[in-house]
């Protein structure tokens, strides 16, 4: 029986798992938002993976396995402590039930810029720090999938929920910053508010 | 005349409610088989590539005909353009991946 610090088991981990280090750590940057706790996160995540090798099957998703780790990680962290801003974009608004199919920030948008060449100037910083604003479960799905290419059921795996409520936290996670990114175009002059009313 | 798609969309917003019957008659023929509305719906799993093919196929085509929709649809991508832009190319630290590397090699150790 091989156990995680069997020399075979090491060097297997270190050609596996460690060649994510880059994913896992931009992953625990976007979740954290901060240096210093995404480095603990990543050291966490592989010592977790490194412990829970034997675990694992050879030749699967690897990186989704220990981006799942990560994140359970942070979320841990984050029920020991909860950081006063995360608590702040906890408030986002929720409760406005469902959404219109019609996205209202496209109807704006559509009359002054149809082909939304404001988007080009909106800096990389800017969307970044919106996405880090998002309520950690809008926030997750909009990385994993937006950022990291993940398909629905992958996300569903790794975050532990039905692949309906990977669409919902989509959904609603890229309303959100959609609407954010646009008043914050419409604020720097990138795009001019339409007037309000049906046009004939 | 000729109502502008702003127009048609902020009639349908301010419809009956969740707008379907309105703008199912605005609906053009051509746009079909399926409504304005049922392709709004699916246009997250569209730019996905989480449709089936025949649902694929028909949310291409819907868009591809519906001038009123694919105003939507080019804002929809150009809004994945610049998240997926945003997504640098960040590497961890060198003292990060040697902390890891002791990590790693204290662990195996206390194992062994």
């Amino acid at each position: 029986m091989t156990e995680p610090g069997d020399r075979k088991n090491t060097v297997d981990f270190h050609e596996e798992a460690l060649p994510h280090m880059d994913a896992v750590f931009r992953f625990a940057l976007r979740l954290s938002g901060a240096q210093d706790q995404a480095e603990d996160l990543v050291q966490e995540t592989f010592l977790r993976a490194f412990r829970a090798w034997d675990q694992y099957t050879p030749g699967t998703r690897c990186k989704s396995w220990l981006f799942t780790i990560c994140r359970n990680v942070f979320l841990r962290q984050r029920e020991r402590g909860q950081r006063h801003d995360e608590i702040v974009s906890e408030n986002v608004d929720r409760s406005t039930g469902p959404f219109e199919v019609v996205n209202p920030v496209w109807v704006k948008a559509v009359e002054a810029d149809p082909e939304g060449d404001f988007f080009a100037s909106i800096v990389d910083e800017e969307v970044l720090s919106r996405i880090q604003e998002l309520p950690e479960d809008y926030r997750t799905a909009v990385i994993l999938s937006d950022l990291e290419g993940f398909r629905y059921q992958e996300i569903a795996d790794m975050t532990d929920v039905p692949v309906g409520t990977v669409k919902s936290r989509l959904f609603r996670g890229r309303r959100v910053l959609q609407k954010a990114l646009y008043e914050y175009a419409v604020s720097m002059g990138y795009i001019s508010e339409t007037r309000e009313g049906p046009e004939e | 005349m000729i109502m502008s798609f702003l127009g048609r969309v902020k009639r349908l917003l301010g419809g009956n409610g969740d707008g379907h019957q309105d703008h199912d008659e605005d609906d053009c023929p051509e746009c079909r088989p399926i409504s304005c509305m049922e392709a709004l719906e699916r246009v997250h799993e569209y730019l996905d590539g989480e449709l089936g093919e025949v649902s694929h196929s028909e949310v291409e085509h819907h868009f591809s005909m519906c001038q009123r929709c694919y105003p939507h649809l080019r804002l929809e991508e150009r809004f994945r353009d610049i998240l997926h832009q945003s997504q640098t190319q960040e590497k961890a630290p060198d003292h990060l991946r040697q902390q890891v590397l002791d990590l790693l090699a204290a662990e195996a150790g206390k194992m062994n």
